[in-house]
């Protein structure tokens, strides 16, 4: 896929800062999943993440001149698209909250495996969580992130994160009560 | 309902939450927390909320595959086109490079040394002519004096053949070890 040896983050960073375009792309290669992952799993919906996506991605192009510490680029380019996320989220007309004990319709509960019922009720109960605590608890909980990692990304302490992540468990756990 | 945060960590019983759960993951339930009804209660719950977290976890998720594609369209359209430097001889007619064609051309020079990556290459004009800034990573152990000696012969040497400049003056910061 690249035609040069392994380039950190940092060199095709400041690469791409200057121009090459073909840095960009080896970066966009290395962390597109993960940006849309993080798109989607906040939005909840693959249109919708795939439009935010590119737009954090296009802007992420634009904003790199202005990025100093290339050494956190994959931090800064996980916030452009959290905010982003963040930002169509708090601007959807807001709907009624979704039942978090009913599941879905579909193939029916009954061939459904337990497995696929649970994840269908804990993705049910992210929905209901307040944005900010929904995109900590996603960083930490299914992309692996640190508190500090997390602390960059949503421009926050450590210990807010810590928080907002606590809050969360406690809000999925009552849901998965429900649920049961 | 349950839209607000459910800020009652504490069960019935007088347990915390987040003490059980770490209790949970360490594995070390104390013997109230194995023998009280709330607590094991609320440990099936973290089970399941765990257990579910896994799974989606563990779904695989790639970007779709015209991400890539649409935004290097807009990216290669946009460009950031630089500076349009002049190269010499100017008899018949004009010779111009933009910036981030000619500082790939330097970049690689320098990179044919081995053992140094280059980010950034910024050309300077200066009254007495052009001079570059290299930003460097080196392989650990090496030895930067020599090292970087020869990636500036190698930019030098590129510059004058490739590009016809004279350079005035060639900086390389070594910013980290790779």
């Amino acid at each position: 896929m690249e035609d040069r040896p392994l380039s950190p983050d940092a060199t095709l960073a400041e690469r791409a800062q200057d121009g090459d375009t073909g840095a960009f792309d080896t970066l966009l290669r290395r962390h597109q999943d993960t940006v849309y992952r993080i798109a989607l799993r906040v939005l909840g919906d693959a249109a919708d993440a795939a439009d935010t996506a590119q737009e954090a991605l296009i802007t992420a192009w634009r904003k790199l001149p202005e990025l100093e510490n290339t050494a956190v680029f994959s931090a800064w380019l996980y916030r452009i698209v959290t905010n982003r996320a963040l930002n169509a989220v708090r601007s959807r007309i807001p709907a009624a909250p979704i039942d978090e004990g009913l599941p879905t319709a579909a193939p029916g509960p009954e061939h459904q495996s337990m497995a696929s019922q649970l994840r269908g009720a804990l993705t049910r109960a992210l929905a209901n969580l307040p944005p900010g605590q929904r995109a900590c608890w996603i960083l930490r909980e299914l992309e692996g992130m640190s508190y500090e990692e997390i602390a960059q990304i949503v421009n926050a302490t450590p210990t807010a994160v810590r928080g907002r992540i606590h809050r969360a468990r406690t809000h999925l756990v009552e849901a998965l009560r429900l649920w049961r | 309902m349950a839209v607000e945060p459910t800020d009652h960590d504490r069960l019935p019983c007088g347990t915390d939450l987040t003490t059980l759960a770490g209790h949970l993951a360490e594995g070390a339930l104390t013997a109230h927390e194995r023998n009280c009804s709330h607590c094991r209660g609320a440990v099936r719950r973290l089970r399941a909320l765990d257990s579910a977290r896994d799974d989606l976890a563990s779904e695989s998720v790639s970007a779709p595959p015209q991400l890539l594609d649409e935004v290097m369209r807009v990216v290669r359209t946009e460009g950031r086109p630089g500076r349009a430097l002049p190269v010499p001889p100017e008899q018949h007619g004009v010779t111009r490079v933009r910036e981030p064609a000619a500082a790939r051309i330097l970049r690689t020079a320098a990179e044919t040394v081995g053992g140094i990556s280059v980010g950034r290459c910024r050309i300077s004009e200066e009254d007495e002519g052009l001079s570059v800034l290299l930003t460097a990573r080196v392989e650990t152990g090496a030895a930067i004096p020599e090292l970087a000696e020869a990636a500036r012969r190698a930019v030098r040497d590129a510059a004058r053949h490739q590009l016809g400049w004279t350079l005035i003056r060639v900086d390389v910061e070594v910013v980290d070890l790779s």
